[in-house]
């Protein structure tokens, strides 16, 4: 008996001084390798979904920091005095280099530009089958799409606007590469050699697609980005060629009237939308967003200015997006911006990136810049009036129908995050308003721009910071 | 002459009268017997050994004296009285002599120890009123220190050995209980302060050495390279039964309350209004007051939020264990109950354990060991760091003029965009679970080749964390969601199957021979799944099926796996020179398949000068040894898949599978390889003092970092080997017997150790880079700050001012203009404790000082506590003590707080130094004072032993840096984060055996 529990255990010694070879072969479970990120129509689809979701989910893209500053450095809202203190940099005009919001809109407008450039730059290795090659070219068309808007979004935070001196002064630097295997450090473009890339990622982008859904770009979706940029650049004749394209694709009508304008907002894709960000209740959007911090149920912090108000006359339906109230323990009196994003603190409503009245407006100003005030006046009444019955048709000439269509840009696109970028590549001053006190900004203030984030400036020997920083 | 005879009879008869005396030798610890002591008449050869109870009895005359010895304890003499029954205890004599070193794979006594070992004064530390026993390593032993970030009930501590010797993979050591490596990090998903290892009893415990350099962790390879921390628990003694109870109970609350008080609404107000003239949006206090009326609801109500916030707190326990056995079989069985309740309102900690040790000599060739152990630790908790929940926070923070509550009761919810802190912690639930299971089997067999035996180890530890938190739907968190649960698994499981053969031999009386054989498997596996669910209708009922909205549903599953194969041999001559070397081999599944293999070693050598024939010169020298040791070994404790460049899953978009890319690959990503050279002397003298100095130097190459790099490339940072740093340091631990004990009289003994250690990078190939607020540079520490030089306030002015640069020739008042610059380091220039031990009759008196010098802290938030006025009317504005008591207010004010200006626009709390605090403090960590009831007394009651004491912790503290407004203690980067503070506690307890 002994003998044999004495045998058992050296056997049990000789058999357990060893594992298989394979023991320490352990693959993860919640990850896959780059190489099989794009391989097949799947795969490519899962790629594509990934960059939108960082376009929507992330609070330093369109969620929050997008959607939200450019009104808040503008004229259009500012930070109540009782604040959580989020934002305020960017109320007071003293950010500084280290800014988390400029140096997180600056890591999440990359990563989306990798991720696209890496789609784009493997699909031809990728397995796709006849019958799947319209989805394919598709998909890779929206990235070239998605790719242009991240530069063109990095481009205007971070750069001073074309129109300033034709795209001289330094841009943001480009990976067009994707993920190699080699860390760069990437230098500055030009702000015109930036734009460049824009249009000719676009014109790709309007080539390859074909097919038409909800929350995704189209091709109309990149025309209209590209009416935008020429805008932007001051390319009117391209601008107004670009935008009636969109308007007479017959895919988007304007609202008849305020009732469908106003239904139009919150997770909702309208006639108007051509290009939309989609928030589903998985996306978990929560009070960290734009609706978050209108909404007086969430944080609340952010108001609308009474100048912003006092540019609707008192038949504007827009106006209404705007509640009065009183803050609690805060501004008697208040306007909360809170109509365009009805489900507030949820942060389930749709970003609305690209809308047909945009079209009209980019056309209106393209036609004015050329001389046709005809033409002009008549897109600026079609805009105006579908929500004011008591609107009278413009009269305006000269400077001053740019002025009425920069108006009307202002109050279609309040609380959108257009309205700085208007200011800015018009090269305009405004007045910026806070509780207790107002102030002058000229366009080229150093605090309209982001600071390139010291985290970039630490380790990339060949970029330069922006002045004032 | 008869008379003369008669007397001179009497006399030498009663001189020489001999008297029977008996009695009990008991330890002042415990007053457990102590078994085998010796009984020796002074000056003689007779004596006697105490039995298994701890009893004697002996012939002696008055007059002679007695000495007592035993082991591991402080010898006492007892001159001899009429009175025979004697009570002996005697203390533990902390003189590290040659006392048991365990090692990883076995045992062996300290003069054959090559490395450098501390055994930690259980004893001392186990009844101190903290949940963790890790807690109370600090000061305890040279060398180690534990960074307490938090005051939460049964926290997770981060414990460093000799410094920062990684940075990415892991700087915590390895924890061994009774031979098993466990987990120890933090376990579940919404708790940050939860670890497996509250859930051991301190009480249970034996033995904690601690052991540094390469000889120690040479044995445990890679997971070893930050030194190990090696627990035994409890065994059983031969013998009847012995029970032992013990209760403890008390309370506590927040150390340094006065400095931490916030603003009250008279102090805050009259800021305001000077801040509003000197703004210029008031003219005069009139106008300030109207716009306060205007823009504070009810300038009336002066609400101290610390009050609401902080509460007492409250320390129970109470353990009984049961030891016994016959000669081939032992056992210990245990269970405890503890429950500490925070001084933050809702933080509390709750354990159970059980513990069942057993060994057992089947056959004379078999030995075979079992341990088990089973605890559940209920942590509750509250939201922590910049959170809106987080009730601490709010102390700083929120303004006095507002209530916590409404005045018809309800929770205020105006405030801090709807948290209110008070609510969140009361009304939510925040609660993570650990159950932890930890079992092993063992065995010894004796080959038939002598000295050759086989010992198999197989152990199993399964712990399973449960999170479940639950917001209501009124307020805050949940108010988005209409209320929102959560339940949260996290399951790991951690196997080990060893196998060695170990070979003893001691040739012709001058050579002897250690060799261990072994080869060691271990596999562990962590699954988890996350649930939440929105949509609630009623508070109380908080499951997710009362939930209607499914929110989110995830879970993942990973592993990794070490393969090691080990040869470990020892050889010395005549118990004087000692040579020891150790080689293994290491696999691990988180490396690259063509790094995935690393051979490591470690040699050392000692001598034992006492042992040599011309010591017998010097008979004041008790004990004199030499060491040295140097290996190098892996350390592998990174993600288990940082090699891999990867996509990872949950990017998902229009409810579809989306993948984005989440890191790169470093295919070349190799073991970071961790060079400790230690040098160590041990000096005894006159059997009173003992001192070891050990010196060492710990490279530390092929570092693993998450190098930042350019944004641009899609992702912030890659895994990186990055280049070289060292630890240098010396360590002195000296422990004295200041008055030795007689006839259990008054007795002095102390401990002392100091540590000092010197952090620097030795190489950086891709250069010196700044990292956010550190400056990683060749020559520096690691952790050297990098922020602008904050140069104090203009007198003139009042401004603010930064230095230009690192000169600090020039100031500027735009903060923008300020350059940035290294500014000193996170790491302590010494730490140390000093514990003394008095004892008198059955009194006993402990008392531990512990110091940490020279620390740089940076404080994140007072960024919005120190802002001048540029947060306004906010209701999370209210200001730091410091900015009432030091503004400067008018030219001529010499002061470091810049003038108060409502809507302060000047960036003067943007980060600089200004929020760089000198962290040195010098704490009272523990005080415990005992009495054990005479033998006489106990006896009658039928008991064995019986004791009271008082104990406290934290009782008191000197901070060095006067600007600062809380504890220092804080996590070991240096950075205060908004943490719940370190209680101050104090307690009583009895403790009985029978």
């Amino acid at each position: 008996m002994l003998r044999i529990l004495k045998s058992c255990l050296l056997l049990g010694l000789l058999g357990l001084f060893s594992c298989g070879e394979d023991f320490l072969e352990v693959e993860p479970q919640q990850s896959l390798s780059i190489s099989s990120a794009v391989t097949d129509l799947n795969s490519l689809n899962a790629s594509v979904l990934g960059v939108y979701n960082n376009l929507v989910t992330d609070e330093n893209s369109y969620r929050w920091d997008l959607t939200l500053i450019p009104d808040l450095r503008s004229d259009n809202v500012y930070i109540s005095s009782k604040n959580a203190g989020r934002f305020l940099g960017f109320d007071q005009y003293n950010n500084t280099a280290q800014s988390g919001r400029a140096e997180g809109q600056w890591v999440e407008g990359y990563q989306t530009i990798v991720n696209a450039s890496n789609i784009i730059n493997n699909v031809g290795d990728a397995d796709i089958l006849s019958s799947e090659q319209v989805e394919a070219d598709n998909r890779v068309g929206e990235m070239h799409a998605v790719r242009a808007l991240s530069y063109w979004n990095l481009v205007r935070n971070f750069a001073r606007p074309f129109s300033a001196d034709g795209g001289a002064s330094p841009g943001v630097p480009f990976n067009n590469e994707g993920t190699t295997g080699e860390i760069i450090t990437p230098n500055r473009e030009s702000v015109a050699t930036v734009y460049q890339q824009i249009v000719s990622d676009l014109e790709t982008a309007i080539d390859l697609m074909t097919l038409e859904e909800d929350g995704r770009f189209s091709k109309e979706g990149a025309q209209a980005l590209l009416a935008k940029v020429y805008l932007y650049m001051e390319e009117w004749a391209m601008a107004e060629s670009m935008a009636t394209e969109v308007i007479n694709s017959g895919r988007f009508s304007l609202y008849p009237d305020t009732t469908a304008w106003l239904a139009s907002w919150g997770a909702n894709v309208g006639s108007e939308d051509i290009f939309t960000l989609i928030n589903t209740p998985t996306d978990n959007g929560g009070v960290n967003s734009v609706g978050g911090i209108y909404d007086q149920d969430g944080y609340g912090d952010i108001l609308a200015t009474e100048d912003l108000f006092d540019t609707y006359s008192d038949t504007d339906g827009r106006r209404k997006v705007m509640i009065r109230g009183d803050r609690l323990d805060g501004e008697r009196d208040a306007l909360f911006p809170e109509g365009k994003y009805p489900n507030g603190e949820t942060g389930q409503d749709y970003y609305k990136i690209l809308r047909l009245a945009d079209m009209y407006l980019i056309r209106a100003e393209a036609r004015a810049e050329q001389g046709n005030e005809d033409g002009a006046r008549a897109d600026l009444d079609a805009v105006a009036s579908r929500v004011d019955p008591d609107y009278t048709p413009s009269t305006a000439t000269g400077d001053d129908l740019i002025d009425a269509i920069l108006l009307e840009r202002r109050k279609e696109f309040a609380f959108e995050g257009d309205r700085l970028y208007d200011l800015t590549r018009r090269q305009r001053s405004w007045t910026k308003y806070r509780t207790f006190e107002e102030f002058t900004v000229n366009w080229d203030d150093d605090q309209v721009y982001n600071p390139i984030p010291q985290a970039e400036i630490d380790v990339n020997p060949n970029i330069n910071q922006n002045p004032g920083y | 002459m008869f008379l003369l005879c008669m007397l001179i009879t009497a006399f030498g008869f009663r001189a020489s009268a001999q008297l029977t005396y008996t009695g009990t030798v008991v330890s002042t610890e415990d007053n457990q017997p102590l078994i085998g002591a010796t009984v020796l008449i002074k000056g003689t050869n007779t004596g006697v050994a105490t039995d298994i109870d701890g009893t004697f009895s002996i012939e002696a005359n008055v007059g002679q004296t007695l000495v007592f010895t035993y082991t591991g304890f402080a010898t006492q003499e007892y001159t001899l009285s009429t009175d025979t029954n004697l009570e002996v205890a005697l203390a533990p004599d902390n003189l590290i002599l040659d006392e048991v070193v365990i090692t990883g794979y076995g045992e062996q006594s300290r003069s054959s120890y090559t490395g450098a070992a501390v055994k930690a004064p259980v004893d001392r530390i186990s009844q101190a009123p903290r949940s963790t026993l890790v807690e109370s390593l600090q000061g305890n032993v040279a060398g180690l220190q534990v960074n307490q970030g938090s005051g939460q009930p049964g926290a997770f501590q981060n414990v460093q050995i000799r410094g920062l010797g990684s940075i990415n993979a892991g700087t915590n050591p390895l924890y061994v209980i009774d031979g098993i490596p466990v987990i120890n990090e933090n376990i579940g998903n919404e708790s940050t302060t939860s670890t497996p290892l509250a859930g051991l009893n301190p009480q249970d415990i034996a033995d904690i050495q601690v052991l540094k350099d390469a000889s120690a962790t040479a044995i445990y390879g890679s997971r070893g390279a930050n030194g190990v921390i090696i627990i035994t628990t409890k065994q059983g003694q031969a013998g009847a039964p012995r029970v032992n109870l013990n209760v403890q109970t008390g309370v506590s609350d927040v150390s340094l309350a006065d400095e931490l008080r916030p603003l009250n609404t008279a102090e805050y107000l009259e800021l305001m209004r000077e801040g509003l003239i000197n703004s210029g949006d008031a003219a005069n206090e009139a106008e300030a007051n109207a716009i306060i009326n205007n823009n504070i609801n009810d300038p009336s109500i002066d609400e101290d939020w610390f009050d609401a916030i902080s509460r007492q707190g409250n320390f129970t326990q109470t353990n009984l264990s049961v030891s016994g056995g016959n000669d081939r079989t032992t056992f210990f069985a245990s269970g405890g109950y503890q429950q500490n309740d925070g001084t933050i309102i809702a933080t509390d900690f709750e354990r159970l354990s059980g513990r069942l040790n057993l060994n057992t000599e089947m056959y004379d060739w078999l030995n075979i060991g079992l341990n088990v152990s089973a605890s559940h630790t209920t942590q509750n908790t509250v939201a922590d760091a910049g959170a809106f929940a987080n009730p601490v926070r709010s102390i700083f923070r929120f303004v006095p003029t507002q209530p916590v509550y409404n005045p018809d009761g309800s929770y205020n919810t105006a405030i801090n965009s709807g948290f209110n802190p008070v609510g969140e912690a009361n009304e939510n639930t925040d609660r993570s679970e650990i159950t932890n299971l930890l079992g092993s089997i063992n065995a010894e067999v004796k080959l038939p080749l002598d000295g050759l035996t086989y010992v198999p180890y197989v152990s199993i530890n399964r712990i399973v964390g449960q999170d479940a938190t639950f917001f209501i739907p009124d307020f805050g968190t949940g108010a988005s969601r209409n209320g929102y649960g959560e339940s949260d698994f996290d399951i790991r499981n951690n196997w080990i199957v060893r196998n060695m053969l170990k070979y003893t031999a001691y040739l012709n009386d001058a050579h002897g021979l250690d060799v261990t054989l072994g080869h060691e498997a271990q596999k562990f596996t962590e699954d988890a799944t996350q649930t939440l669910q929105r949509n609630f209708a009623f508070p109380n009922l908080t499951s997710l099926d009362n939930g209607s909205e499914p929110e989110f549903i995830g879970g993942f599953r990973t592993e990794n796996r070490i393969e090691s194969y080990f040869l470990n041999t020892s050889y010395n001559f005549k118990s004087k020179y000692y040579i020891n070397g150790t080689i293994r081999r290491d696999g691990s599944s988180r490396f690259g398949a063509d790094e995935r293999y690393g051979i490591f070693w470690s040699a050392g050598v000692g001598i034992n000068l006492d042992r040599f024939d011309f010591m017998a010169d010097y008979p004041a020298i008790t004990n004199l040894r030499l060491r040295a040791s140097y290996g190098e070994n892996g350390n592998e404790s990174i993600g288990n898949f940082a090699s891999r460049g990867l996509y990872e899953t949950g990017a998902d978009y229009l409810d579809s599978p989306g993948i984005i890319l989440d890191q790169l690959e470093n295919s070349g990503l190799t073991w970071e390889v961790n060079k400790p050279f230690n040098v160590g002397v041990e000096l005894g003298l006159w059997n009173r003092v003992n001192l070891i100095v050990d010196v060492y130097s710990r490279k530390t190459s092929s570092l693993l970092f998450n190098r930042p790099v350019s944004p641009t490339n899609g992702v912030t940072s890659v895994t990186s080997n990055i280049g070289e740093l060292e630890n240098r340091g010396v360590e002195f631990q000296l422990n004295t017997i200041n008055v030795q004990g007689r006839n259990n009289g008054f007795e002095w003994t102390s401990s002392f150790n100091i540590s000092f250690n010197k952090n620097e990078v030795l190489s950086l190939p891709e250069g010196d880079f700044p990292d956010g607020s550190r400056f990683r540079a060749v020559g520096q520490p690691w952790n050297t700050w990098y922020m602008r030089g904050y140069a104090g306030v203009d007198s003139e002015t009042g401004q603010a001012t930064w230095y230009v640069d690192e000169t600090e020739t020039e100031t500027t008042t735009t903060y923008a203009e300020a350059g940035l610059y290294q500014q000193g380091t996170s790491d302590p220039s010494f730490f140390g404790g000093f514990s003394n031990t008095f004892r008198y009759k059955g009194f006993s008196l402990t008392t531990l000082l512990n110091v940490d010098w020279g620390r740089q802290i940076l404080h994140t938030w007072h960024s919005f506590t120190h802002t001048d006025g540029a947060r306004g009317f906010s209701t999370t504005g209210n200001l730091a003590r410091s900015i009432y008591e030091r503004r400067w207010q008018q030219p001529g004010d010499v002061t470091d707080t810049p003038q108060f200006v409502f809507g302060n626009n000047s960036n003067s709390g943007a980060r600089s130094t200004r929020f760089l605090y000198d962290g040195s403090y010098i704490s009272l960590r523990d005080v415990t004072l005992s009495y054990s009831f005479p033998q006489s007394l106990v006896s009658k009651a039928r008991l064995q032993s019986a004791r009271l004491f008082v104990s406290g912790s934290n009782l008191w503290i000197y901070v060095k840096d006067d600007r600062l407004e809380r504890d220092p203690r804080t996590d070991a980067d240096g950075v205060i984060d908004q943490e719940i503070p370190i209680p101050r506690t104090f307690t009583f307890g009895l403790d009985v055996s029978f």
